[in-house]
């Protein structure tokens, strides 16, 4: 008996602690005042009550026995589709064969082998040998699970190592790994590795798209690579392998389309190649329109131009052509024209010529009376806005709207407020804040929330002086009034095919400055004209109608959410719409999924996709106004590639990987061929002091026998001396 | 009598057009107003804007607006000329601070050092200043032949100023902007007039020739605060380069 295996439930031990001391004071007393005959008794008595004491406070004595266990070791083989390649034949027969010679059955005496199978997480081990089947490899997340067998002493990893989902493998600290390879290293294979490329282009801009290639068994050859889109050849190039069985192409070329396109990159494939499914690969190229060509005409120098060109010169989206008059007709000119840097006004070129090659023509504080333009000009830009779709800016001044002369003339039709008579028309002056009528329209609305847009504006320092506008025509929206006088200042619409935008004061470049001066954000004011540029010339961003998926790759297993959200004329978010949605494979027939589509309760709408093929899917969707006979709203297209998993993209045994785990865990890296169980250092037998049961002393019989029999002698000890 | 209420009235909203509180799209004489020697020519902005007016589409202010730096009309003025003769306290770090936000937010400083010594006094103390208010910026000689100060409205080839100290302007880029210009030929000197109208300071050694290239050069510097690098888009150059070849 082990006196530490003893332990006292009672719980109160104090009180019996206290009890023991005066029970010895109390026989210390005895003691001194017994006669030399009564100490036998003495002793007798307090060993009664010791044991007596002893049961109160409830013993109870835990029994152990020694375990002799023999710690685990897991053996896991890699059952996914990686391990059907021919490296020259299917890898798990290798691992077959190297199984039917029981390389581990030395390790049986020491250990305790516990088989699995992983591919995208752990498996038991099945009666017979496994086929491979799983999609996808996830070497972390088979090491994740075992860690957490209990006497776990090390894992043996068979595998080609060709992880393919979720984190990078780290060993658990305190598990070796013994890896054993699976595979060819270097197998003779010629593939597409990378294709580095922007997710987007420009429309007639080149771009550069990088193609790297191995070609293990190829060194020295000469192959072809050939870009194509959508079956038409765009390019072909010839590259030499090197000896290290690399190749790197460069394509230089220019998209012609706007929209989302699959472009291709092939290599041929030969007989003897270990897979020719990397031979070719696919990648998604968004082409947008061309930098937004934009015409900024100044009639006069001032801060507006310095800072409005200073956003648009910034703005690397934008191309900018600008001119501002610095000098008029009635300016003295006191050296020779050669001393001026002045250029004449292009007017036939810029309203006859060059016109609709722009985007955007801004036009602030100008008047076309004093240049040379005259007003069949003015009919070309009406037709630039309504019928090409172009956007106008019409920026207030001493030279704008009445005083610029438009009054009557085709610009008046286009711009959304009426213009006085001159004799009419008046500057408001002094101090004002542009108080906002609509916070959702996306010009006003440059917080990530409608608090925070709110907040920007208020903070936003006042503008000075602005023109008097005339009547609000139908149609036309609001966006700002003077915070005094409640006139209008911005104002937009669209008119024909395209939008206008009138703000009746040139002081916006106090915005920022003003805010910089308080230590605020000013580049509010900045986006404030980006968001009116990208508006006024319908940039992607500012549809009506707009599908939004996460990303645009995506894995054949993945689940694909979609949303849609549609917005009126204001940009406000509808909540009821008529809504029309396909989903269209490679060309194949569109699928109607009107019948999966769900709405949020504070608008749009949402549906999940789980496209069955991998390949280039596009999702499509119209909208209209619910009510009876409602306006057609827009239209969004959407491209997205669902790609294999990648079993079959990297074919070669992941040496590294493996030799690292090995390492790092203080494993080893065996290769299939080479694995030597003796090799294997790790603790064997352990001895455990294993727990049998608890056995309570307190309600043993034994002891309370004992006690009776004590007294029992003690009464009759005490009868026999006559002390009794 | 109806006459005289017509004229009057005329009178009344030509001064109401332009009142001297109202700035609306006006260019702004702005003068800081610093501890040191910062007013020597208090009257050169008369003459200044009045050759803007006259020979240039510009519209200015009519009076100057002298600003310090705890002034909120600093933000209202882009412009913001700097003119001294001699070493000045060091600016607080607040004061700083403002000009640093001042240049963040879309100023440009002129700095006009009309003592005519190099590495001291003045000088020193601007340079002193400004390397506190732009740690980052990048201290250069603008380019004669290609910095848009020197084409923003005259084509110029040359310095001028009331003496020369150096047959360059200096500057300091920052991203991309040139936001501080700095002449040490007293480039205001040049303009002061007399109460009958004659030029005051004799230009040296230059004489009238070097007075004009200053004349040119004070309202280049005015048109690029409102223009920024306009003249250097590729649609000037050829008529530049052709102008510039025939001179």
């Amino acid at each position: 008996m082990n006196m530490k295996d003893i332990e006292f439930l009672y719980p109160h031990k104090g009180l019996i602690v206290a009890l023991l001391i005066v029970v010895f004071f109390f026989f210390i007393f005895l003691f001194c005042r017994l006669q030399k005959k009564r100490l036998f008794f003495f002793f007798f008595r307090f060993l009664i009550f010791l044991t007596l004491i002893f049961l109160l406070f409830q013993p109870q004595y835990n029994l152990r026995e020694k375990l002799i266990t023999k710690p685990i070791l897991a053996v896991l083989f890699d059952n996914s589709e990686s391990m059907n390649l021919n490296d020259p034949y299917p890898r798990w027969e290798r691992v077959k064969k190297f199984f039917l010679r029981e390389p581990f059955k030395g390790l049986k005496k020491n250990y305790q082998l516990q088989f699995y199978t992983f591919s995208d997480k752990l498996y038991p081990w099945e009666d017979k040998f496994p086929s491979p089947k799983g999609k996808v490899t996830n070497i972390n997340q088979a090491l994740k699970e075992i860690s957490k067998t209990e006497n776990l002493i090390g894992v043996i990893l068979i595998t080609d190592g060709q992880h393919n989902r979720g984190e990078e493998p780290f060993p658990t600290p305190g598990l070796p790994i013994y890896c054993l390879g699976v595979g060819n290293p270097q197998p003779k294979d010629l593939a597409i590795e990378e294709i580095k490329h922007s997710d987007f282009a420009f429309k007639n801009i080149p771009l550069d798209v990088e193609v790297n290639l191995s070609g293990f068994g190829f060194e020295g050859k000469e192959i072809s690579v050939n870009l194509t889109n959508e079956a038409q050849l765009i390019q072909t190039q010839n590259v030499k392998i090197s000896s290290e069985g690399k190749a790197r192409v460069v394509f230089h070329f220019t998209p012609q389309d706007i929209g989302e396109k699959v472009y291709t990159v092939s290599i041929p494939t030969y007989k003897d190649e270990i897979s020719s499914v990397n031979n070719r690969k696919d990648f998604l190229l968004s082409v947008i329109r061309e930098k937004i060509r934009t015409l900024y005409l100044c009639g006069q120098a001032n801060y507006e131009y310095s800072f409005l060109r200073n956003v648009l010169k910034n703005d690397p989206s934008i191309e900018l052509v600008s001119f501002v008059i610095l000098r008029n007709p009635e300016n003295i000119a006191f050296v020779p024209d050669d001393q001026l840097s002045l250029i004449p006004f292009p007017a036939h070129e810029i309203f006859f010529k060059e016109l609709f090659n722009y985007d955007l023509v801004i036009l602030e504080n100008f008047t076309y009376m004093r240049f040379g333009i005259h007003l069949g000009y003015l009919d070309n830009l009406h037709r630039f806005v309504n019928e090409k779709g172009g956007g106008l800016i019409m920026i207030g001044g001493d030279n704008a709207f009445a005083r610029g002369g438009y009054k009557g003339t085709a610009i008046e039709d286009l711009l959304p407020v009426e213009i006085f008579s001159p004799h009419e028309e008046k500057i408001a002056s002094g101090l004002f804040r542009l108080q906002i009528e609509n916070y959702n329209h996306p010009i006003i609305n440059l917080g990530n929330t409608t608090a925070e847009t709110i907040k920007i504006w208020q903070e936003m320092p006042e503008l000075d002086s602005c023109n008097y506008l005339g009547r609000v025509k139908t149609g036309a929206a609001v966006l700002g009034i003077h915070s005094r006088e409640k006139i209008p200042i911005l104002v937009v619409w669209e008119k024909g095919r395209g939008r206008v935008l009138v703000m009746a004061s040139n002081t916006t470049w106090r915005w920022a400055l003003g805010l910089a001066g308080e230590g605020k954000n000013n580049q509010v004011y900045s986006q404030f004209w980006q968001k009116a540029i990208r508006w006024l010339t319908r940039a992607e961003e500012m549809k009506r109608v707009r599908i939004v998926l996460e990303k645009k790759y995506f894995r054949e297993d993945e689940k694909i959410p979609a949303r849609i959200y549609v917005y009126d004329e204001n940009y406000r978010s509808l909540k009821e719409a008529k809504i029309k949605v396909y989903l269209t494979f490679e060309g194949s027939k569109k699928r109607d999924l009107g019948s999966e589509l769900h709405s949020f309760p504070e608008g749009g709408y949402w549906l999940d996709l789980s496209p069955k093929n991998i390949g280039k899917y596009s999702l499509e969707t119209e909208a209209w106004k619910f009510q009876k006979g409602g306006g057609y709203l827009g239209e969004d297209k959407i491209s997205f590639q669902v790609l294999t998993v990648g079993e079959r993209d990297k074919l070669t045994l992941n040496e590294n990987l493996l030799r690292s785990l090995a390492t790092l865990s203080g494993g080893k890296y065996f290769s299939l061929e080479d694995f030597n169980p003796e090799e294997i250092k790790l603790p064997e037998k352990e001895e455990l002091a294993g727990f049998k049961k608890k056995i309570n002393l307190w309600n043993q019989p034994y002891f309370y026998f004992l006690v009776c029999l004590f007294l029992t002698l003690e009464w009759y000890l005490r009868r026999k001396t006559g002390l009794l | 009598m109806k006459k005289i209420i017509l004229l009057l009235s005329a009178l009344c909203s030509l001064l109401s057009a332009v009142s001297f509180a109202e700035q609306r799209d006006r260019f702004v004489f702005a003068q800081l107003k610093y501890s040191g020697n910062w007013d020597f020519y208090p009257e050169v902005y008369s003459e200044v804007l009045r050759f803007l007016n006259l020979t240039t589409s510009i519209k200015t202010l009519s009076e100057r607006r002298v600003v310090t730096l705890d002034d909120e009309s600093l933000f209202s003025s882009p412009l913001l000329i700097i003119l001294g003769s001699e070493d000045f306290p060091s600016l607080s770090e607040k004061e700083v601070e403002i000009l640093h936000r001042f240049i963040q937010g879309g100023g440009i400083i002129f700095v006009d050092d009309i003592s005519g010594q190099k590495g001291a006094g003045f000088d020193k103390a601007i340079r002193r200043e400004l390397s506190r208010i732009l740690p980052d910026g990048e201290w250069v000689k603008l380019p004669l032949e290609q910095h848009p100060v020197f084409r923003s409205f005259y084509l110029l080839r040359t310095v001028g100023g009331r003496r020369i100290v150096n047959n360059y302007l200096e500057g300091i880029n920052l991203s991309g902007r040139t936001v501080v210009i700095y002449s040490q030929n007293d480039l205001l000197g040049a303009w002061v007039k007399d109460r009958l109208g004659n030029y005051l300071y004799t230009c040296l050694p230059g004489g009238e020739t070097q007075r004009l290239e200053a004349i040119k050069l004070t309202a280049n510097i005015a048109l690029y605060s409102l223009t920024g690098t306009y003249k250097t888009d590729y649609i000037h150059q050829p008529f530049i380069q052709e102008k510039l070849r025939r001179r």
